[in-house]
């Protein structure tokens, strides 16, 4: 005590300290008291696997189907759902109707569920309810118990307590995947070719029955297909035989039937069924997408199973193939030609796949089979075309997953996968619809499709969206056959497969051709006359006539941009803002960036109008003619959209293409940047290597993907561009080396105290020639290469033109330098940058869209070389960022004052020097911006502002996401020079999400209840058991179950 | 001095104290004492398991200061086997321990009827005439005695556990082979084999938070050498082995930032590098052989997010030109939902003959970063490994290559031959806290790339654990086969992926060739360090919490005892205070 007196200040009161610490618990005695703690106890833990069954208070051994439950009004018949827990070898029941988990025996503290003998996996119930079989995996421990609806709940009074012994159960030879009930129709005991089996064993307790032969639901034996996958084959058990076993004993299953899974894989080179936008238009020149034959060596691994009808879709874990089973009689062995697993984007690789799922077949026929590509990065699903394969039961190409249409305008899409951000878990199909009635016959009719034309009638026209759209075709609408993904990140994805109301969701405009997509991407429509009735739309009004489309993410909003809506189709904020690093450029001196007509796709040569939307407000350019005959959009409805950069009032603006929602990410920050960076952020990992003496140095960097990562363009390259700008020939070695990317240095030296610049070779950077010589040389490399304060703004010797781009290296010379200066520079650049100094690499002469998907069409090619690869791959074709600006040839050259050399002496005596001059042979030039020497033409169109087929035409800029122009201002446009904007009303995928519900989620399995119409989702980690609502998509509750 | 002043001046003092230099009581340096990390050796083999590492390492911290340092010791691993009880099915199993062995299991002749007895499935003397060392029908745990029931639930395992130093059965020889101090708080120990012409077989690298070190031991035969000999030091490593603290020791003038904790060395062992907790760094040191020279630090990377504590040295991969391609490591963190590739760049530039070589001859940069999307949340990413059994294959061929005396040029070009024939991405597992799981995935393919991969991972799976991952580590298990073997019948080899779960007391087994968790270890309290023992079917597994080793079986020949513990070596100590 005294000790800790002496510590405290002379002036301290040990009275006051007292009623402090009084008064200090008293405030955290009250705290405590208003901060209750609530702890989640997890009845469930580890939780995989779910089967519904319905349970009737009579425990018939008959059991109940599913779709006798629940029963309302007395409460005899509840949905139970039987969950897997791996942790701790049981089977979870949760009672759906009363909205409990039930404690199977309340003697022991804590939640019971039925135990089994081991691991639990897979679990089924038959089609009638009166049983559920379990797989169960462990050394030594390998079976199938069965567990009977009698004896899930947990035991009256008088019965013995639910465990191990309470089962029927037998011991396989190797672990269990995953188990399919099948339906013998013939209802024989056991198979004809059977092997010999033991006599049927009579239950001594049959406490708990399960009557499988008089259950309800389809005629016929109910039989097992259990996968073995480490014996490579599937066995078929009969269910009634496994439940007669004595509870409590573990003798062997007796296989009635064995399937190898040895069917002929085609070792031939397959071709993928390539839709006509993924079609090179010169064949010649590129390599047509084959997969090439791949010769099994590994045996066959079955996984999941996907049971329809008489067909049995098997995965395999090993092979690049889904086997095929025709089930109609179990006891045979007849597979059917698999489907073949392959990749379009990487053709050699062996796809193989975990899980799968099959779909009913749809009012339309048609028929899918969902398959996860379990090696993909991340796990993605294939589709496969059960009508398709029909249709050409020979051909094996067909067997190939799905190539989609419209993947060139999908970039975040491969075109043969459903891809998401995170691994795909696994797959269901949902099919359902909920009938309007005829207003003729009050009759409801199930899968109707919606009837968009106006002078239409009948039931299919109930399904016209409203005017406020709460009701017909919209988002929320769940009404035809649509696919799930449950991803790892714990959300799931609602896939469209074939909605019932796609023909409603659509802009109001129609395109009746054939041979060309218009402006919205539609085309091949019934009518010409637009969707509406009466002055309403008869259709959604969306943006795109893509807003659906088979097998892909399904938009969680309407694509309309409207005060009502909110804004939801591609939309900008406001008109893209002028910035510039330096000082201030007077508005008539900047540089423009502005919108310009479309050409229209039928090729007639006409103009559509540019139009854009900023939030909900439409703006279009209109010609007077458009104007005055006031038709739409130019008939008032709109406010008008100046393309004339010479008028200084017009605003930078740009159009934004709606044919394929798709390629818009929700909301974005574009840029438009002059010489913008190709590279961000910087890299600090690059070493510059040269030879002493050397005029060329390289820049080697192993991991920055120079060319399929940062698109890098070198002087041979770009030259392509430049022919396509319609450089001649003559001049494109010049205007390519002056448009060839740069490396610019942006790091800064080695610390003034390093001993880089005392010991090192730091003191010599100032000559590197002279290595003798002492210098301090910090400050002579701050001198030539300036340093980092305004990263703006740095010193152009930094700079060094690429040569030659590799994909991990850049062969690169001091940008404009002649010489021996070039070499001299290198080395100082060496010394004053030593061991890999931050570095960017920026486009020269030109603008670079950034801040957004920055898509490129540059690979690498032969020996690693960055080259332009879209003319073969097609899924770039709408690939591109970079823009070249326009010139107009009736501005002055433009020119600066220097001393002339032949005088160094004289001061006064300057010469003016032209930096640019608006013309062809210019090497900086992009387009020139009008031809007055157009052969004929007395008086030149000023050829500004650029449009469709104007000699200029070749510079203006489109890709998926922007469409512009950019007109050099009479002030010369500088590094750093941009415009921006933003953009919202991108695409967002309709999901669901565990999240909201816990941050850390496993999600393991997904399925769905028809009968409840509820899509049930099992988790690993908190959740335990989850029910959405495919009415709301959201949670039921109580749920989740824990 | 004013009171408040004296109470700084105290904290100040306290705060100091936690990392005495050299003050305090010496440390028992045989004692296994919160052990973190264990490390097999490759180059010794055992004289009765062939082709088994006959040696293993441990690295004691010290966690709760009682000593002024810690220690590695080392096991003779050949001993370790003979107190560890044989699985068996069948007594046919048990002929490596004698004529008179017989299995204890139900229905072998000889084993006691009576049903209350619990078999253990190991192999017994059938003599059942109890001696010292001897495990009988009675006695199937021999002269180490049956554990209390009551105390398995801490530490399971049947049997009580063995003294290292004087084993109970008396027949045993002490299983410690040797031992020298360190620092306090090391966090774990890799071992690497010199090459060829070193004056050592190989090496061992410990980082040391006390004294945020990197220590380095040269080892033969299972003893070390660091120094420990140069003066009254307490047989601990001297200052010469005790890397990154000295900042002349570089021209950069760096000194190793506080609180390494993981670290990897790159498959020539020529790099080392460290994270360092709370800093946001790596730092990379250059291993020289020499045994009067060692790592040097020579980079510190920064700039990264917080608490690193994953790391996996990329195996080797040869660019296109025939090249190797720079060394590289993986790094996943606490604190973000991102892996990091780093990337160990040289100056290759024609020297003028002035001091540039000597002056940043490696850097550490980082060349690559993906974020983790295929987890819910996805930071907290504790434990990461990278498995390539390709190209650890050429590897493999090129040491036996150079110690054969073949000309080291001619055995490297046979190494890249090899390497550029591995088309296979290698596959990269990462242990997750945010939620509890094993990301599991491989490089990504990129023709882009000049060797044709990212070398960044993405992953295809999550799969679900208990809570407190920790640790990765890849090894093998013995399955029933053909290909090898051994006194109990034929087996194979399978890779598997252990996932040390500290916090739920679980090792998960993971089958990466079938995709699942095919076992889980009941573990005693804090697991933490485990090395695979795959050619004897054992793996040791340092319980950090109770200062002991388990030993785990790993041979799925005897499913009764597969993935179970059963053996420990050293008395299991609760820490002080949760006595």
């Amino acid at each position: 005590m005294k000790l800790f007196s002496r510590l405290l200040p002379s002036s301290f009161d040990p009275l006051k300290l007292a009623a402090l610490g009084i008064c200090a618990w008293a405030a955290l005695l009250g705290s405590c008291s208003q901060t209750p703690i609530t702890v989640n106890l997890h009845a469930m833990q580890s939780s995989e696997n779910v089967s519904f069954v319905c349970h009737g208070i009579d425990n018939s051994p008959k059991g109940h189907k599913l779709d006798e439950c629940p029963e309302y009004e007395s409460a005899t018949r509840h949905t139970l759902a039987l969950v897997t827990q791996t942790a701790t070898n049981e089977v979870a029941v949760v009672d759906l109707y009363a909205q409990s988990i039930l404690d199977i025996d309340r003697t022991t503290p804590g939640y019971s569920f039925l135990r089994v003998g081991a691991k639990p996996g897979a679990i089924v119930t038959t089609p009638g309810g009166a049983a559920s079989f379990v797989g169960v995996s462990g050394l030594g421990k390998n079976g199938i118990f069965a567990l009977p609806t009698t004896c899930i709940l947990p035991p009256g009074e008088g019965e013995p307590a639910r465990d191990l012994t309470t089962w029927a159960a037998c011991h396989l030879s190797s672990a269990p995947g995953d188990i399919a009930v099948l339906v013998d129709p013939s209802e024989r005991e056991t198979c004809l070719n059977a092997p010999p089996l033991r006599p049927p064993s009579h239950r001594v307790d049959d406490a708990c029955k399960a009557d499988l032969t008089a259950e309800a639901g389809p005629t016929g034996r109910r039989k097992l297909l259990v996968a073995l996958p480490n014996e490579h084959k599937l066995v078929l058990l009969d269910a009634q035989r496994l439940l007669d076993q004595q509870p409590g004993s573990f003798g062997e299953c007796e296989p009635e039937a064995s399937f190898a899974l040895d069917v002929d894989v085609p070792n031939i080179p397959l071709a993928p069924v390539i839709p006509d936008d993924l079609k090179p238009k010169e064949s010649d020149m590129c390599a047509v997408t084959s997969y090439p034959a791949q010769p099994v060596s590994e045996p066959p691994t079955p996984g999941g199973f996907a049971l329809m009808g008489d067909r049995v879709y098997v995965a395999d874990l090993t092979r690049p193939l889904v086997h095929v089973l025709d089930v109609s009689d179990p006891c045979t062995d007849k597979e059917l030609p698999p489907l073949l697993p392959r990749s379009y984007t990487m053709p050699d690789r062996v796809v193989t796949t975990s899980r799968l799922a099959v779909s009913p077949l749809s009012p339309g026929h048609k028929q899918f089979v969902y398959a996860i590509d379990q090696d993909d990065q991340p796990a993605s699903v294939m589709v496969f075309d059960l009508a398709r394969i029909a249709e050409h039961p020979g051909d094996p190409d067909f067997r190939t997953p799905v190539v989609f249409e419209g993947g060139p305008r999908q970039p975040n899409m491969a075109p043969d996968r459903v891809r998401f951000n995170a691994s795909v878990k696994d797959v269901s199909f949902v099919m359902r619809d909920f009938p309007k009635p005829d207003p003729i016959t009050g009759a409801g009719e199930f899968g109707i499709s919606c009837e968009p034309d106006p002078n239409a009638s009948g039931p299919g026209t109930e399904y016209q969206p409203n005017s406020d759209y709460t009701d017909g075709a919209r988002p929320v609408n769940l009404r035809g056959l649509f696919g799930f993904a449950l991803l790892t990140s714990g959300q799931i994805a609602v896939i469209d497969v074939e909605d019932f109301d796609q023909a409603c969701r659509r802009p109001v405009t129609t395109n009746q051709s054939s041979s060309f997509v218009d402006l919205h991407g539609c085309w091949k429509d019934p009518t010409s006359a637009p969707y509406i009735l009466n002055g309403q739309p008869t259709v959604t009004g969306e943006s795109s006539c893509n807003i659906i489309e088979t097998h892909r993410p399904r938009s969680a909003s309407l694509s309309i941009s409207s005060s009502a809506t909110g804004i939801h189709a591609p939309s900008l904020r406001a008109f893209p803002q002028f910035s510039t690093p330096g000082s201030t450029v007077p508005l008539q001196k900047q540089p423009r960036m502005m919108a310009t007509d479309f050409a229209n796709p039928d090729g007639s040569g006409a103009l559509l109008p540019a139009e854009v939307n900023i939030n909900t407000q439409l703006y279009v350019h209109c010609t007077e003619d458009q104007l005055t005959a006031r038709q739409p959009p130019c008939d008032g409805s709109a406010q008008l959209l100046g393309i004339d950069p010479k008028q200084d009032v017009v605003q930078n603006s740009l159009t934004l293409p709606l044919i394929e929602p798709r390629s818009y990410a929700q909301d974005e920050a574009p840029t438009l940047v002059f010489e913008g960076r190709l590279l961000t952020p910087d890299r600090t990992s690059g070493f510059l290597h040269f030879e002493e003496g050397a005029s060329e140095g390289v820049v080697s960097d192993p991991d920055a993907n120079f060319c399929g990562g940062a698109g890098v363009e070198d002087s041979d390259t770009i030259a392509e561009r430049g022919t396509k700008l319609g450089i001649p020939a003559a001049n494109l070695k010049a205007w390519s080396d002056a448009h060839a990317d740069y490396v610019q240095i942006t790091g800064d030296y080695p610390a003034d105290d390093s001993p880089y610049w005392s010991v090192g070779k730091g003191q010599y950077c100032a000559d590197p020639t002279r290595a003798n010589k002492p210098e301090v040389n910090r400050d002579a490399c701050i001198s030539k290469f300036g340093g980092i304060d305004n990263l703006s703004n740095l010193y152009a010797t930094r700079n060094l033109s690429i040569l030659q781009a590799y994909a991990g290296q850049l062969t690169v010379q001091p940008r404009n330098c002649q010489g021996a200066a070039c070499a001299d520079t290198l080395a100082e650049l060496a010394c004053c940058f030593p061991s890999g100094t931050a570095y960017t690499v920026r486009a020269s002469n030109q603008w670079v869209v950034g801040g957004t998907n920055g898509l490129h069409d540059i690979g690498s090619g032969a020996n690693g070389r960055c080259v332009h690869t879209a003319t073969c791959d097609l899924r770039k074709e709408h690939f591109e960022r970079r823009a070249f600006e326009i010139c107009d040839p009736l501005l002055p050259p433009e020119t600066h004052q220097e001393q002339d050399p032949a005088y160094p002496d004289d001061l006064t005596k300057t010469i003016t020097v032209t930096d640019f001059t608006c013309a062809v042979n210019d090497p900086n030039v992009g387009c020139v911006g009008a031809s007055p020497d157009r052969p004929g033409t007395q008086n030149p169109r000023p050829g500004i502002p650029v449009l469709p087929g104007y000699p200029a035409s070749p510079c203006i800029f489109e890709n998926l996401t922007s469409r512009f122009v950019v007109y050099r201002g009479p002030q010369p446009s500088i590094l750093g020079m941009g415009f921006n904007w933003q953009t919202s009303g991108g695409f967002l995928p309709q999901a669901m999400s565990l999240l909201p519900l816990s941050s850390t989620v496993s999600p393991q399995s997904l399925g769905y209840l028809p009968e409840l119409g509820y899509l049930s989702v099992v988790d690993a980690s908190t959740l335990g058991l989850v029910l959405f609502d495919l009415n709301s998509l959201g949670v039921v509750p109580p749920s989740p179950y824990y | 001095m004013r009171p408040l002043s004296r109470l700084a001046a105290l904290s100040v003092l306290l705060l100091n104290a936690c990392y005495p230099p050299g003050d305090g009581k010496a440390p028992p340096l045989e004692e296994l004492y919160f052990p973190t990390g264990l490390a097999l050796d490759g180059y010794s083999k055992s004289e009765i398991d062939q082709g088994a590492p006959r040696y293993l390492y441990l690295a004691n911290s010290d966690f709760d200061l009682q000593y002024r340092a810690a220690s590695v010791i080392s096991y003779d691993l050949d001993l370790v086997r003979k107190v560890v009880p044989r699985s068996c099915n069948k007594t046919a199993d048990c002929m490596a321990d004698g004529a008179n062995a017989i299995c204890d299991a139900p229905g072998v002749a000889g084993i006691p009827t009576d049903p209350n007895r619990v078999p253990t499935y190991y192999c017994v003397d059938s003599s059942d005439s109890p001696s010292r060392g001897a495990r009988t029908p009675s006695e199937p745990c021999g002269a180490f005695g049956e554990r209390d029931e009551a105390d398995l639930v801490l530490t399971p395992g049947r049997c009580n556990w063995v003294d290292p130093i004087d084993p109970q059965d008396g027949t045993t020889g002490k299983l410690l082979v040797h031992k020298v101090g360190i620092g306090a708080f090391a966090t774990d120990v890799i071992w690497r084999a010199a090459p060829t012409g070193s004056a050592h077989q190989s090496r061992l690298f410990v980082p040391v938070r006390g004294d945020s070190t990197l220590h380095w031991i040269d080892v033969d035969d299972g003893v070390f050498s660091c120094g420990q000999d140069n003066g009254d030091n307490d047989d601990g490593c001297d200052s010469l082995h005790r890397s990154g603290d000295v900042p002349s020791d570089n021209l950069d003038a760096l000194r190793q930032p506080a609180e390494p904790f993981a670290l990897d060395v790159s498959p020539d062992g020529d790099f080392v590098a460290i994270t360092n907790q709370t800093s946001g760094t790596v730092s990379l040191y250059d291993n020289d052989w020499r045994d009067d020279v060692g790592p040097k630090l020579s980079s510190i990377l920064g700039g990264l997010p917080l608490a690193p504590v994953g790391i996996a040295a990329l195996p080797r991969s040869v660019l296109p030109d025939g090249t190797d391609q720079d060394p590289g490591f993986l790094v996943s963190y606490r604190t973000a939902a991102q892996i990091d590739l780093l990337r160990v760049l040289t100056d290759k530039t024609t020297e003028n003959g002035v001091g540039r070589q000597d002056y940043t001859r490696h850097a550490l940069r980082r060349a690559g970063s993906i974020p983790i999307n295929e987890n819910s949340l996805g930071f907290d990413s504790r434990g990461i490994a990278i498995d390539d059994p390709a190209r650890a294959a050429c590897e493999a061929t090129f040491a036996d290559c150079a110690s054969s005396g073949s000309d080291v040029d001619t055995c490297k070009a046979e190494r890249a031959t090899c390497l550029r024939a591995v088309h296979e991405q290698s596959k990269v597992y990462v242990a997750s806290r945010a939620p509890a799981s094993l990301l599991v995935g491989a490089m990504t393919a990129d023709v882009n790339y000049p060797d044709g991969s990212t070398w960044l991972p993405s992953f295809s799976n999550s799969l679900a654990l208990t809570f407190g991952p920790s640790r990765v580590v890849m090894g093998d298990v013995k399955v029933p086969g053909t290909t090898q073997q051994d006194s109990a019948g034929s087996y194979d080899l399978e890779r598997r992926v252990f996932v040390i779960c500290f916090d739920s007391r679980r090792i998960f087994v993971y089958d990466p060739k079938r995709r699942l968790i095919e076992a889980i270890v009941s573990t005693g309290r804090g697991p933490h360090a485990l090395a695979v023992d795959g050619t004897r079917g054992l793996a040791y597994l340092g319980h950090f919490t109770d200062s002991y080793l388990g030993v785990i079986s790993l041979d799925q020949r005897f499913p009764q005892t597969y993935a179970t513990i059963v053996a420990s070596i050293g008395a299991p100590k609760a820490p002080r205070t949760s006595k």
